[in-house]
């Protein structure tokens, strides 16, 4: 049942997303809230956002709640996975950079520029790992 | 008529396909991520509203077209009709016996004015070049602010190299075309964390153009003229965040069409050339101070053998008499020049007013290392080979509130020159106001300034001995006003312009039109975005120019379809220019489609001038001795091409 709440809800963002005319800053909302919800199968999902570069404000929305100690996350974001020290480095971690989805085995997936596009992956080896099934509408989205 | 018919089929058919083609797919990831990327390109770029009435082409919009050359771009851009001169280069401004007079185009690249020392024109050096290296583009119609750049113009092309922190690939890709046309290039960009990051590119082309065959009756014998273009081009950068380190070098062979001969009789004309360039950028973390430093250095040789004469010049036989005159037929050339400046700009932000404060110098240097003809003559130069230019700039911005904004900028700008022409100053305002609510924007600017004549002037000018021309004034009045509802955005522009002095060549030399010259324009623009990835372009034009020789009216514009289906990408553009002067209507029809056949490889099949029916010029050369007029017609300034390639990214 989860499962299908979570895809309407993430069918509805996107439907959203492309009709209304929208700002990057929630675009990029709408995106952790369907990378958020899509590897953990929580109705709120809370979120430790280490970037601030990639969203210069935090709302909590769509099912998303920002919180401030990565301790407390269900899903890290981050730029730098291999600074995280202690449990946090247990927590699915998602980066928003490709040098850091490079250069460590930690992140769950990143999104990250490439060739002047954005690029959503997943590692497959770590999706395993934390147990994580995606929707069916990310399942392109994986790699080994 | 059949050609009508045609051209009515393909709108049709276009028309047909650009409403079902959006139909046709479903909302999905890929779709956010592309609506990402389009407002990532729009928004947090470098598009600045107040600063002119502006174009942008994303980098969505250059993948999908497949661009190889500036050139293409033109048929996009209003009022512009594209040309090439007698000597194959890209002008938009050419007509039979007149040379660049000032710049129709500015060209940046990044914040890099792309100007030629000598000819000052450097649409001229990027027009054929290469563009794979180019994020996207930004195109300021009217005068832009001094923001974008110190040098303006009617139209500012903004060129932006991609960007090693959103590249992350080494990407290879390859081409073939028509006539043999290739083209190789391999890129790399990285970001390197802690806000460093590098971007190489490497490009080698072969752009074989059609050949135009002439038949000579003065000399009985066909002659083969040629526009190929050979060319390696590396651009590399490193950006520290604060710091940015850019150099570029292009080495190139082309032939140069029809050059100098009188009876367009060429046997060979070539010019081997090399461009050099390093600077340094600066702008501080908050943005308030940016400071520049650059140097470039330009060699090219040039060898023209022609059966009829290229050129004359005065034999002298014993001192006071005036000489006799001798045609060559044979030129060797070697010019050399040096360009550098040097940038600072500060901006103060205080609560709803900006301040902006910039000073440049700069110094341009050419010389004629050889310029020989037959018989060991060297040609007579002029005195001026340099010239420094001082300039500063002031601008301002005052908000009201949200909505409602005026700017003012000026600038002054002191050229010191030697060869015995006296120094001048060039000086330029511009004041406006914009609106802008959810739905409306309404932007209006009054410009008025001195436009420097180019340093080919006043070298030819000072070889003649004649005096120096005046700068010619340009003021210009114009509004555009946009409404946007939903993915949809309407826009209209109006602009009147009048030139005093305009500098024109005559028999005698250059000189400052005796009356005003009008220039008027008006341009609807018509933008549709279906979804991220199916978008429509329309826009139609009129220009009307009137001087004290002639009137000439130009007609433009282009409807352009960007569509993906499942993996392919397409684009179709279809643009028009009509009735300029005695040439027939031209219709541009250039496609792409784009296979992504893997996440890594990409293939495609491109076609310019596809109907065959694109912009035609006629050249004129005259023997001033023997009083004879020799015309080439209807040479096909594009050239059908179809190409083939392909694309791998690491």
């Amino acid at each position: 049942m989860k499962r299908v709440v979570c895809s309407v809800a993430g069918l509805f963002i996107l439907i959203a997303s492309v009709c209304v005319a929208i700002s990057l800053e929630q675009i990029k909302l709408q995106l952790v809230s369907i990378i958020a919800h899509a590897i953990v199968k929580k109705k709120v999902v809370k979120v430790y956002l280490g970037d601030k570069g990639f969203l210069a404000k935090t709302k909590n929305v769509n099912g998303v709640v920002f919180v401030k100690q990565c301790k407390d996350a269900d899903l890290i974001i981050v730029s730098k996975p291999d600074s995280l020290r202690g449990l946090c480095r247990d927590k699915p971690i998602f980066v928003t950079n490709y040098r850091g989805y490079r250069s460590s085995n930690l992140p769950v997936g990143a999104l990250f520029w490439q060739k002047g596009r954005p690029v959503l992956i997943f590692r497959k080896r770590n999706l395993e790992r934390l147990h994580v099934s995606l929707p069916k509408n990310l399942k392109d989205y994986v790699v080994d | 008529m059949r050609g009508f018919l045609c051209i009515r089929r393909i709108i049709t058919l276009l028309l047909v396909f650009m409403l079902v083609a959006p139909g046709a797919s479903a909302y999905t990831v890929e779709q956010l991520l592309g609506e990402y990327a389009q407002k990532a390109d729009l928004s947090t770029r470098t598009k600045k509203e107040s600063a002119g009435y502006l174009i942008v082409f994303t980098r969505a919009d250059l993948d999908a077209m497949k661009i190889k050359t500036l050139s293409e771009l033109v048929n996009e851009i209003p009022f512009l009709r594209y040309n090439e001169n007698a000597a194959g280069l890209s002008d938009v401004n050419y007509t039979s016996f007149q040379t660049n007079t000032f710049n129709p185009i500015v060209v940046y690249l990044n914040d890099r004015q792309m100007v030629a020392p000598f000819s000052g024109n450097g649409f001229q050096l990027l027009g054929q070049l290469d563009m794979s290296y180019i994020d996207h583009v930004e195109v300021y119609l009217g005068i832009p602010s001094y923001e974008i750049g110190f040098d303006t113009a009617a139209t500012v092309i903004k060129l932006y190299t991609k960007k090693g922190y959103r590249e992350n690939a080494t990407v290879v890709s390859s081409s073939i075309g028509s006539r043999g046309t290739n083209d190789t290039y391999v890129y790399s960009g990285r970001d390197l964390g802690n806000g460093n990051s590098y971007f190489l590119y490497l490009d080698k082309r072969d752009n074989k153009r059609k050949k135009v065959d002439f038949y000579s009756p003065y000399f009985h014998k066909l002659y083969t003229l040629s526009r190929n273009k050979y060319t390696y081009n590396f651009y590399g950068e490193f950006d520290t965040g604060n710091f940015r380190f850019e150099s570029q070098a292009v080495f190139g062979k082309m032939d140069n069409f029809i050059g100098q001969s009188w009876y367009m009789t060429v046997d060979k004309n070539r010019t081997d050339f090399r461009y050099l360039y390093g600077g340094i950028y600066y702008t501080s973390s908050d943005d308030s101070w940016k400071a520049s430093i650059n140097y470039s250095f330009t060699s090219s040789d040039n060898t023209q053998k022609s059966d009829g004469p290229l050129g004359v010049y005065l034999k002298r036989i014993s001192p006071g008499w005036p000489g006799i005159p001798v045609t060559y037929n044979t030129l060797e050339s070697k010019l050399e020049e040096k360009l550098s400046d040097v940038k600072v700009i500060k901006t103060f932000k205080i609560k709803n007013d900006l301040f902006m404060f910039g000073v440049r110098g700069r110094y341009r240097g050419f010389n004629f290392k050889k310029n020989q003809t037959d018989n060991d003559i060297t040609l007579p130069g002029s005195k001026f080979s340099r010239e420094y230019v001082a300039s500063g700039i002031f601008e301002a911005h005052h908000m009201f509130n949200k909505r409602n904004m005026v700017v003012f900028s000026a600038k002054l700008e002191k050229h010191f020159v030697n060869g015995g022409i006296t120094n001048f100053s060039t000086y330029g305002g511009r004041v406006g106001y914009i609106f802008n609510s959810n739905r409306w924007t309404f932007k209006a600017f009054l410009f008025s300034g001195a436009n420097a004549p180019t340093p080919y002037v006043l070298y030819r000018q000072n070889l003649l001995g004649k005096k120096r021309v005046s700068p010619q004034i340009a003021s210009a009045l114009s509004a555009e006003i946009t409404y946007r509802r939903d993915s949809s955005s309407y826009s209209l522009l109006l602009s009147d312009t009048r030139v005093s002095k305009a500098i024109y060549f005559s028999a005698s030399g250059y000189r400052n039109a005796p009356s005003i010259t009008w220039l008027k324009s008006v341009s609807f623009r018509y933008r549709r975005d279906f979804d991220p990835y199916n978008r429509l372009y329309l826009n139609l034009w009129a220009f009307r120019l009137t001087d004290f020789r002639s009137k000439r009216n130009l007609f433009g514009g282009y409807i352009a379809l960007f569509n993906r289906i499942g993996r392919f990408t397409l684009y179709n553009c279809l643009s028009y220019r009509g009735l300029y002067g005695s040439h027939r209507p031209a219709y541009n029809l250039s496609s792409t489609l784009t296979y992504r056949a893997t996440r890594n490889l990409v293939v495609y099949l491109k076609g310019t001038d596809l109907l065959n029916r694109a912009i035609t010029t006629d050249y004129y050369r005259f023997d001033p001795i023997n009083r004879h007029l020799t015309v080439l017609k209807d040479v096909p300034v594009f050239d059908r091409t179809v190409w083939l390639g392909v694309e791998y990214k690491f």
